[in-house]
C-alpha cells in the first residue's frame, strides 16, 4: 500500500516536472512570437531581450531544470532568429557572442534564484503544515482534558479559551464563559476580598500561583480545587495573560480527610489502648501471629522484670515458668500464648510460678486469648498475667496460720479431754508433732523439793513418761530459764556446760534444743523440751508455738491437778453416798420388814383375841351380866379396831414396798368395780352416786388404782353429817399438770365430790399422812391411813393428789394421773 | 374310814389358836384324831415318820394337814414346799391357817400345792366344809 501510495506520489511529481517544462517551452514559443511581432519595432536591437520573460517565467512556475530549459531554447531561438546573422548560428562578432553569454548567465542565475526560493517555499509550507498540524494536535489535547479545567486568560483576568475539562468541572460552556472575568468562579467572600485580583498579581509578580481551596460552580455548588495560574508572555516578554490549570479534588480531600480521620481515629484508640494497658492492674501484653510480641503494658514488665524481644515461640524458652500443679517446667509450646496462637486454644487463669527476668519467684495467673480476623485466621493474641505471689504468701500464711491454730485447737481439745496430767501431756505432745518437725519430745515437771523432775509425758535419754530423773542432770544452772520464756539452743554441741542427760541427748544426735517453762500461778513448774536431730531446726514461729503450747500445757496442768483432786473428792463423796445410801436402804428395808413383820406378828395374837373373844362370848355369853358382855363386846371391837388398823398399814407398807408396772387402765371399769365391791357400804348409807361417763383410760396400776379409788369412795361416804344422804359426782377432765414426769404434761384429773362435812383449809396438807385423824375415833370410825394409802399409791403411779375444800361445804378430792400417749 | 375317823394334823404354836381350832372341831362336832406338832421341824418329822414318829399306830399319818404359816425356825412355806417334793405324801391334803390376809401369802400358798387358805380365827363352819370338800373326795378315792 504504502509502495503504491508513493509510486502515485512519484507519478504526480513527474507529471508536475513534466507540466512545468512544458510551461516553459510554451512560454518561450510566446516569447518568440512576440519578438517576432516587436521586430518591427526592434528590428535587430535586443534580440534576446524579450526572452528574459520566459526564462523568468520558467524558472518561477518550474523552477531550475524548466528555467534552463527555458534559458537554452530562448537562447536557441533568439540567436536562430534575431542574431545577426538572422536566421542561422553563426554569429559575427565580438558583441553577439557577449550578449549571448550574459542572457545564457542570467537565464542560469534566475532560475537558480527561483529554484532556490520554491525550494524556501516549500520549506516553509511544510513547517508552516507541520506547525498547524501539531498546534490542532495541541488543542485538541487541551480541549480533550476533562479532569482538569484549562483556560487562558488576558491581562485582565478574561477568559479567553475554555476546555472540556472546565465545562465538566465548572459547568459553563465555551460560548457562555468567553469573555467573563474569572472572578466568578470564586466564593463571594473571596471576591470581596478582592481574592481573584491579588491571585493575578501574585502569579505576575511570582511567576506562579498555587493554592488548594474552594471554587464554586456555576450552579453555586462549591468544590475544593487545586488551582495553578502561570503567567503568559509573548517573544518580547510582554505578559499575555494566564494560564490557569484548576482540578477538581473533593473526593480525594474528602478520602484524604476520612484517611486522615481514621488515622486520628486509630492513633486515638492506639493511645487509649495503650493508656488501658498501662494503667491496668494486670500484666498484658499482645503478640501478633508469629509471635511477636508488639505490645507490653506497664505492668506485664513489673511483673517479669521487664519483657524480651522474642520474635517466636521459640524463643519463649527465655520466659522460665513452672506449672503450679506438678513443678514442671513450661516448654515453649506449652505456654498458653504459644496454644493461643498456633491452636487458637483460649486459656484463662493458669497458675504458673515463674522466674522474673530480674530473678524473682513469682505465682502468677497466666491468660492467653487469641485474636482472629474476619477471615478466622489467627492475627494476634493477647496474654495477661495476674501477680497473685502476694495472694499466695498470704494464703499460705493464712493456711500455716490455720493450720497452727488448729493444731493447737486440737491440742486444747485433747487438753480439755484428757484427764489426768499424763494424758494432758501426752496429748499436746502428740498433736505438737503436726505442726513442729521435732525429733523427740519430754514434759517434764519440777519437783524442786525433791530436787527431781518427774517426765510426764515423751522421753529424754531413755527415761520414759513416769519416771523421775534428779534435777541436775537436766537444767541448765548457768541458763536458768525465766518464766514464761523460751530458751533456743541452736546446736547442743556448742554448749559449754551440758547436764547428763542433755549430753546424752548429743551423743544420740540430738542437735537443736527448744525449751518452754511451765507456768502456772506464777509458779514455775516444768519445762517442755523439744529436740531435733538437725542443728538450728527450730524457727521463731516454731519458738512461738513451743510457748504458746507451754503456756496451754500450763493451764492444763495447773487444771489437771484441779481435777484429780476434784475427782478424788468426788469419788470419796460418791462412794460415801453410796456407802450411806446401802445404809439407808439397808435400814429402811430392815425397818420395813420390821414393820411388816410386827403387823403381820401382831395379827396372830389379835386374832387369837377376837376368837377368843368370840368363844367366850358364845360360850359363856349367858353366865355374864350387862356389864361383863359389855366388856367382852368392847375386847372384841377393839380388837377388830386393832385388825382394821394393821390391815390398813400392811396395805400402806406394801404401797411402799412393791414394784410397781405401769400400764393403760380404764378408770371407767376401775370406778364400776370399786363400787360393785363398796356395794354393800353404799346400800347401808343409801348414797347416791352420780358418775360422769365416760371416764377415760389412764395410765396406772390396776390394783393400787382400785385401792385408792376405794379409799376415796369410802371417805366420801363415811363424812357425811349424820343423817345426811350421802351424794358423791365423779368426774374426770384433762389437764396439762404437772405430774412427777415434768411439767404440760398430758394427765387425766379425777374428781371425787362429796356433800360431806368438809376440810378446814389449814388441816387440808395433813390428812393425807400417816395416821392423820380429824375426828374422835367415836364420831368417824378409822385408822388415818386411808388417805395416806391415796396419797401413796397415787404418787406410785406417778400421780398427785389435792383436795378443794371448806368446813361444811363438802370436798372434792382430785387425783390427777397421766394420761395415755402414743408412746406408751 | 369316814370322814370321822381321818386323822388330822394341827401345825400350830399358839396355844389360843390351838385351843381354838380344838374349839371349832369340837363345835363342828368332828372327833376326828388330831395329832399336833407346834414347829415346822416337828412337823417334817412326824410326816416323815422320824423318831418317835415312826410309831404310826400312835402318830398315823393325817389325811388333812393344817397348817400355820408363821412357824418358829421352818416356816409354814418351807414345810409346804417340802411335802410337795415328798412323792409318797402327795395324797396329803395341806390346807393353811394363817393370820395374814395378805395376798401374795395366799398367791404362795396356792402355788406350792396347798389345798385352801382359812384366816384365823378358823370357825366351825369352814371347817366342815372344807373337810367335806377334801376327805370326802380323798376317802372315796382310798376306796376305790
Amino acid at each position: 500500500m504504502i509502495k503504491g501510495v508513493s509510486i502515485v506520489m512519484m507519478q504526480q511529481t513527474q507529471r508536475s516536472q513534466l507540466f512545468h517544462y512544458g510551461v516553459a517551452i510554451t512560454v518561450c514559443l510566446l516569447a518568440l512570437l512576440l519578438r517576432l511581432l516587436l521586430a518591427p519595432l526592434l528590428q535587430e536591437n535586443a534580440p534576446l531581450l524579450v526572452f528574459i520573460i520566459p526564462v523568468m517565467i520558467s524558472a518561477w512556475y518550474g523552477g531550475i531544470g524548466p528555467g534552463l530549459l527555458a534559458t537554452a531554447l530562448s537562447a536557441t531561438i533568439g540567436t536562430y532568429f534575431f542574431i545577426e546573422p538572422a536566421l542561422g548560428f553563426s554569429v559575427a562578432g565580438l558583441a553577439e557572442p557577449t550578449r549571448i553569454t550574459i542572457f545564457l548567465t542570467e537565464g542560469i542565475l534566475i532560475s537558480g534564484l527561483n529554484e532556490s526560493r520554491i525550494r524556501a517555499k516549500e520549506r516553509s509550507e511544510a513547517i508552516a503544515t507541520s506547525l498547524r498540524k501539531s498546534e490542532a494536535q495541541y488543542r485538541l489535547l487541551i480541549e480533550s482534558v476533562r479532569d482538569y479545567a484549562i483556560y487562558l486568560m488576558d491581562l485582565n483576568g478574561r477568559v479567553v479559551s475554555w476546555n472540556a475539562g472546565a465545562t465538566q468541572i465548572k459547568g459553563y460552556t465555551t460560548a457562555e464563559i468567553l469573555g467573563r472575568h474569572y472572578s466568578i468562579f470564586f466564593t463571594p467572600e473571596e471576591v470581596e476580598r478582592r481574592k481573584p485580583e491579588a491571585v493575578l498579581e501574585t502569579a505576575a509578580t511570582r511567576g506562579y500561583f498555587a493554592e488548594e481551596n474552594w471554587r464554586q460552580r456555576k450552579d453555586g455548588s462549591r468544590f475544593w480545587a487545586t488551582v495553578v495560574l502561570t503567567p503568559v508572555y509573548d517573544d518580547t516578554g510582554q505578559l499575555q495573560g494566564f494560564t490557569n490549570i484548576t482540578r477538581d479534588i473533593t473526593d480525594r480531600q474528602q478520602a484524604e480527610a476520612a484517611l486522615q480521620q481514621e488515622k486520628a481515629a486509630s492513633d486515638l484508640e492506639r493511645k487509649r489502648l495503650q493508656t488501658v494497658l498501662d494503667i491496668l492492674p494486670v500484666g498484658v501484653f499482645i503478640a501478633d501471629h508469629q509471635g511477636k510480641i508488639l505490645q507490653a503494658n506497664a505492668m506485664i514488665k513489673r511483673i517479669w522484670g521487664g519483657i524480651p524481644a522474642t520474635e517466636s515461640p521459640a524463643e519463649y524458652a527465655q520466659f522460665k515458668g513452672w506449672w503450679t500443679s506438678n513443678k514442671a517446667p513450661i516448654a515453649p509450646s506449652e505456654w498458653a500464648l504459644t496454644r493461643a496462637l498456633t491452636a487458637g486454644e483460649t486459656s484463662i487463669e493458669e497458675e504458673i510460678e515463674i522466674e522474673t527476668f530480674d530473678h524473682n519467684h513469682k505465682v502468677i495467673l497466666n491468660s492467653a486469648v487469641p485474636i482472629r480476623d474476619e477471615a478466622g485466621a489467627i492475627v494476634n493474641a493477647v496474654v495477661v498475667n495476674v501477680d497473685i505471689t502476694r495472694r499466695k504468701q498470704a494464703e499460705e500464711a493464712m493456711r500455716r496460720s490455720g493450720e497452727r491454730l488448729a493444731a493447737l485447737h486440737e491440742i486444747d481439745q485433747a487438753i480439755l479431754r484428757a484427764e489426768s496430767s499424763q494424758e494432758v501431756a501426752s496429748a499436746a505432745l502428740e498433736r505438737l508433732r503436726r505442726v513442729m518437725p521435732y525429733s523427740q519430745a519430754v514434759v517434764i515437771i519440777f519437783d524442786f523439793a525433791a530436787q527431781q523432775a518427774e517426765l510426764l509425758a515423751g522421753g529424754i535419754d531413755g527415761e520414759t513418761a513416769g519416771s523421775t530423773v534428779p534435777l541436775d542432770q537436766l537444767m541448765l544452772k548457768s541458763m536458768p530459764l525465766a518464766q514464761g520464756s523460751v530458751r533456743y539452743i541452736q546446736d547442743l554441741a556448742t554448749l559449754a556446760e551440758r547436764p547428763l542427760l542433755l549430753n546424752h541427748q548429743l551423743i544420740e544426735g540430738q542437735r537443736s534444743l527448744l525449751t518452754a517453762s511451765i507456768v502456772a500461778q506464777d509458779e514455775l513448774i516444768g519445762e517442755l523440751h523439744l529436740f531435733a536431730s538437725t542443728a538450728d531446726c527450730f524457727n521463731q514461729e516454731h519458738q512461738e508455738i513451743a510457748a504458746e503450747i507451754a503456756n496451754q500445757l500450763a493451764i492444763a496442768l495447773q487444771q489437771a491437778r484441779l481435777r484429780e483432786q476434784l475427782q478424788h473428792y468426788a469419788t470419796e463423796l460418791e462412794q460415801r453416798v453410796i456407802d450411806r445410801t446401802a445404809a439407808l436402804q439397808s435400814a429402811n428395808e430392815e425397818l420395813e420388814a420390821f414393820g411388816y413383820s410386827v403387823a403381820h406378828d401382831l395379827r396372830a395374837p389379835l386374832r387369837a383375841i377376837q376368837g377368843l373373844g368370840n368363844a367366850l362370848l358364845e360360850d359363856y355369853g349367858d353366865q355374864f351380866d350387862e356389864m361383863g358382855q359389855l366388856l367382852v363386846e368392847r375386847i372384841a371391837a377393839s380388837a377388830d379396831q386393832m385388825d382394821t388398823l394393821i390391815t390398813d398399814l400392811l396395805a400402806y407398807s406394801r404401797l411402799s414396798r412393791t414394784e410397781i408396772h405401769l400400764q393403760p387402765v380404764s378408770l371407767g371399769a376401775i370406778v364400776a368395780e370399786t363400787l360393785t365391791q363398796l356395794q354393800q357400804d353404799v346400800q347401808s348409807s343409801q348414797a347416791q352416786i352420780q358418775i360422769d361417763e365416760p371416764l377415760p383410760d389412764v395410765v396406772g396400776n390396776r390394783l393400787i388404782l382400785m385401792q385408792v379409788i376405794t379409799n376415796l369412795i369410802v371417805n366420801a361416804l363415811k363424812f357425811v353429817a349424820p343423817q345426811q344422804q350421802p351424794r358423791i359426782h365423779i368426774w374426770a377432765e384433762s389437764i396439762s399438770g404437772s405430774s412427777s414426769s415434768g411439767q404440760g404434761v398430758p394427765c387425766i384429773r379425777l374428781w371425787v365430790e362429796d356433800n360431806g362435812i368438809g376440810i378446814d383449809p389449814k388441816h387440808q396438807t395433813r390428812i393425807f399422812g400417816v395416821f392423820e385423824r380429824l375426828h374422835g375415833i367415836e364420831t368417824y370410825p378409822g385408822t388415818g391411813i386411808g388417805l395416806a394409802i391415796v396419797r401413796k399409791g397415787v404418787e406410785r403411779m406417778g400421780g398427785r393428789v389435792g383436795v378443794e375444800s371448806q368446813p361444811g361445804q363438802g370436798s372434792r378430792f382430785w387425783i390427777e394421773l397421766l394420761q395415755i400417749t402414743s408412746t406408751l | 374310814m369316814n370322814n370321822q375317823s381321818v386323822p388330822f394334823l394341827l401345825v400350830e404354836d399358839d396355844p389360843a389358836h390351838i385351843l381354838l381350832f380344838q374349839r371349832a372341831l369340837r363345835k363342828a362336832a368332828m372327833p376326828n384324831p388330831l395329832q399336833i406338832v407346834s414347829t415346822g421341824e416337828a412337823a417334817v418329822a412326824y410326816l416323815n415318820g422320824e423318831g418317835i414318829y415312826s410309831d404310826r399306830l400312835q402318830y398315823p399319818l393325817p389325811h388333812l394337814v393344817w397348817l400355820d404359816l408363821n412357824l418358829p425356825c421352818l416356816s409354814g412355806f418351807e414345810v409346804l414346799e417340802w411335802l410337795k417334793q415328798q412323792p409318797a405324801l402327795q395324797w396329803i391334803t395341806i390346807i393353811i391357817v394363817s393370820s395374814s390376809e395378805n395376798t401374795s401369802d395366799v398367791e404362795q400358798a396356792k402355788a406350792l400345792g396347798a389345798s385352801a387358805y382359812l384366816i384365823k380365827p378358823i370357825n366351825s363352819i369352814d371347817l366342815v366344809r372344807l373337810v367335806e370338800t377334801y376327805v370326802s373326795s380323798n376317802v372315796n378315792n382310798d376306796s376305790k
